[in-house]
């Protein structure tokens, strides 16, 4: 017997009947039901502005706010000056981002996936939610993850209107887009680990700096 | 791993002899407890979220058949395949198979339980392949030969001079840092360790969730190792439990929700990973191949019995972070892979209560395990079935099994009773002459070894109660 149907069978052996009841879980399937929401996902679009970058900040992550999307590359430029890096960045394939005027500001950038020596990359972010401060980014081929990951600075767009209260929203915005895409980051902070003797140290194996820039 | 869990109680005497040890352990009392609580705190809708997390656990093993073949049939219209293991062996040879069929040498591994649960490294190493644990916890491990004593802080007994040693003893020169600070030692290990993702052929993760709705699989880090190991290799395989099944992102949402607070004490960890397939057309990064492993090593068999409770776990560590027990002796004294109260009920299930059968019986039963557990699982409950299962099959010690057969029989007959405790209780404060306490008590070495015994009251309680001394 091959093990799918041994441990098919012996599930239902030891559930007690022969064949599994396809009506409730279709059903859950197709409603998907919410569970009991936090309080604290709940607001008007100013407070759940607030609460997002009080979280976002708590987690450890920056958050930068920009008048709009035109700003990004001063932004950019401003944080490879503070680390001391060379005014270059890999940025997402994204029309939006490319169309940016990046030699304005003096900013190199090169619009690709990640590599293992990136300093800084920047991505955008499909929402973001209030209720822990957490980006939701969407991998395709205008956002590659290993953007997200490898660079040591990871700085993320986000439009304020993309701020929703809690993860149930976060995906309703992702049932709308379509099909799940390869993968889905939710990134709240930069990456961290107390691994040696339970010290909290930033910076593990992704990015050592999480900068949100907020606009609109 | 071999199970050790037969020498629990030397090794927990050891334990308790270990200073440095006992130094580490002192880092989980007061770390966890207490950012949990605050975290909870933050959380006011806390006691609902966790009674539907564990209605949605519930739920989802009465129709656990019919979950696995939603989630299956939904990995295998993203482009993914999905492999069925009964056993470690099985779910080895499966992994093998699909690095073989890949040419790999290198593979990346994220932090994964159900890999340790199998022996996934041993069985790689002996194919040819070079498996490198790249959680920072989980590689300082491999460097030392050593294994996990905590599920989510797996490197937690180890204090940092031991880490700098594991560093110079195999790390390139060129690449050490010379220094043993906490920052300095992580920044080695990034160091070291983002070769080895660019040189992996294959990418394991564990998976947190596996969601039958969309046929995801999920993993929560901090660190980004389980996302770098799923991005740069060409082949992704999830190693997971036929329990990680959970019916939709909203039920995934609400059990996150519980996960991280009882965990680590963080509202959500830094990466929350949701994937699904191999990469599609036109992505720049992302594995060609997508794998699911599916491990049942003998979860199926506690379904429809009194530890059918044991498969909500969701692996958080909650109630090793709070047993009083598992905060003395630590992980390794448990002798195999899950250590702590819910490992004193799976590792009996997994590899038989004959060698394991210390485990449910190193428990004060103080039921801080279950007050802490996100899914309400009652571990007491199931420890003491796991007790009695080791009485019934004549496990025990012969001596126990004789005090326990004598004072059975003694205690039916409640005249005898009371006659032999007025006897005994006469005898120990003779014992105890007029200092009030004593010193030895033949046969109660293992008490009387340590502390002294309080001399017993000179009248029985049975005495008092019928001479009408009831004070309250």
């Amino acid at each position: 017997m091959s093990a799918r149907n041994q441990i098919l069978g012996n599930i239902r052996t030891r559930l007690g009947r022969e064949t599994g009841d396809p009506v409730p879980v279709d059903e859950r399937l197709t409603t998907h039901p919410a569970g009991p929401l936090p309080g604290r996902g709940e607001g008007t679009a100013e407070e759940l502005r607030v609460r997002f970058v009080e979280m976002a900040r708590k987690s450890s992550a920056d958050v930068e706010q920009l008048g709009g999307i035109e700003e990004l590359p001063g932004l950019v430029a401003e944080i490879c000056g503070a680390h001391g890096f060379d005014a270059a960045a890999a940025i997402a394939p994204d029309p939006a981002f490319e169309a940016l005027r990046w030699s304005d500001a003096g900013v190199a950038v090169e619009a690709r996936r990640g590599q293992p020596d990136d300093s800084l990359s920047v991505g955008h972010a499909v929402c973001g939610v209030a209720e822990t401060g957490t980006l939701v980014l969407a991998s395709g081929p205008q956002s590659p993850i290993t953007l997200s990951f490898l660079p040591d600075v990871h700085v993320v767009a986000l439009p304020a209107d993309a701020i929703v209260g809690m993860y149930e929203e976060a995906w309703a915005r992702m049932r709308a887009r379509g099909d799940m895409p390869r993968a889905i980051n939710w990134i709240t902070g930069p990456s961290r680990s107390a691994d040696i003797e339970q010290t909290l140290q930033l910076g593990a194996h992704g990015p050592i700096r999480l900068v949100i820039a907020l606009y609109g | 791993m071999e199970v050790e869990s037969k020498r629990f109680k030397p090794a927990a005497r050891a334990a308790l002899l270990d200073t440095r040890l006992q130094s580490a352990l002192e880092n989980i009392q007061t770390g966890f407890p207490g950012k949990r609580a605050r975290a909870i705190d933050g959380l006011p809708e806390w006691p609902e979220v966790r009674e539907h997390g564990t209605a949605i656990r519930d739920h989802t093993i009465a129709h656990l058949d019919t979950y696995l073949e939603r989630f299956e049939r939904r990995v295998v219209d993203s482009g993914g395949e999905v492999h069925w293991a009964s056993d470690p062996a099985e779910a080895c040879s499966a992994v093998a198979a699909i690095c073989r069929a890949a040419g790999a040498r290198t593979v990346a591994k994220g932090k994964s339980m159900a890999t340790e649960e199998i022996g996934l490294n041993e069985h790689l190493e002996g194919e040819g392949f070079t498996p490198i644990e790249t959680d920072l916890g989980e590689y300082i491990l491999q460097l030392r030969g050593d294994h996990p004593s905590h599920i989510i802080a797996p490197a937690i007994h180890l204090k940092r001079d031991q880490i700098y040693d594991a560093f110079q003893a195999h790390h390139d020169p060129a690449m050490s840092s010379n220094s043993d600070g906490h920052a300095e030692l992580q920044a080695e290990a990034r160091r070291v360790l983002r070769q080895r993702f660019l040189d992996a052929d294959v990418g394991i993760t564990g998976a947190n969730f596996c969601i039958a709705e969309t046929g995801s699989t999920v993993i929560v880090t901090n660190e980004g190792n389980g996302d770098l190991s799923q991005a740069l290799p060409r082949v992704h395989i999830v190693v997971a439990g036929i329990d990680k099944v959970v019916p939709t992102l909203e039920d995934t949402s609400t059990l996150l929700r519980l996960l991280g607070r009882s965990a680590t004490g963080q509202d959500i960890t830094v990466y929350t990973t949701f994937s699904t397939g191999p990469k599609r057309q036109d992505d720049l990064d992302g594995p060609e191949e997508f794998h699911v492993v599916l491990v049942d090593n003998g979860r199926s068999d506690m379904l429809g019995g009194e530890l059918e409770p044991m498969m909500r776990c969701i692996r958080c560590g909650a109630c090793m972070n709070h047993c009083p027990v598992y905060g003395s002796v630590g992980g390794h004294a448990y002798g195999w892979v899950y250590p702590g109260p819910m490992g004193a009920v799976l590792t009996p299930q997994m590899v038989g209560i004959e060698n394991s059968g210390d485990l449910p019986n190193a428990s004060t039963f103080c039921g801080r395990c279950a007050e802490v557990c996100p899914v309400k699982i009652p571990l007491p409950d199931l420890m003491r079935h796991w007790r009695e299962r080791e009485y019934e099959a004549g496990y025990q010690p012969a001596a126990a099994r004789w005090g326990i057969g004598i004072w059975a029989w003694i205690a039916r007959r409640p005249g005898l009773y009371h006659r032999m405790a007025r006897l005994g209780g006469r005898a120990l404060r003779l014992l105890a002459r007029r200092r009030g306490r004593i010193a030895r008590v033949p046969l109660a070495g293992g008490w009387t070894d340590t502390r002294d015994l309080p001399a017993p009251s000179s009248r029985t309680f049975m005495d008092q109660w019928r001479a009408g001394r009831r004070l309250h």
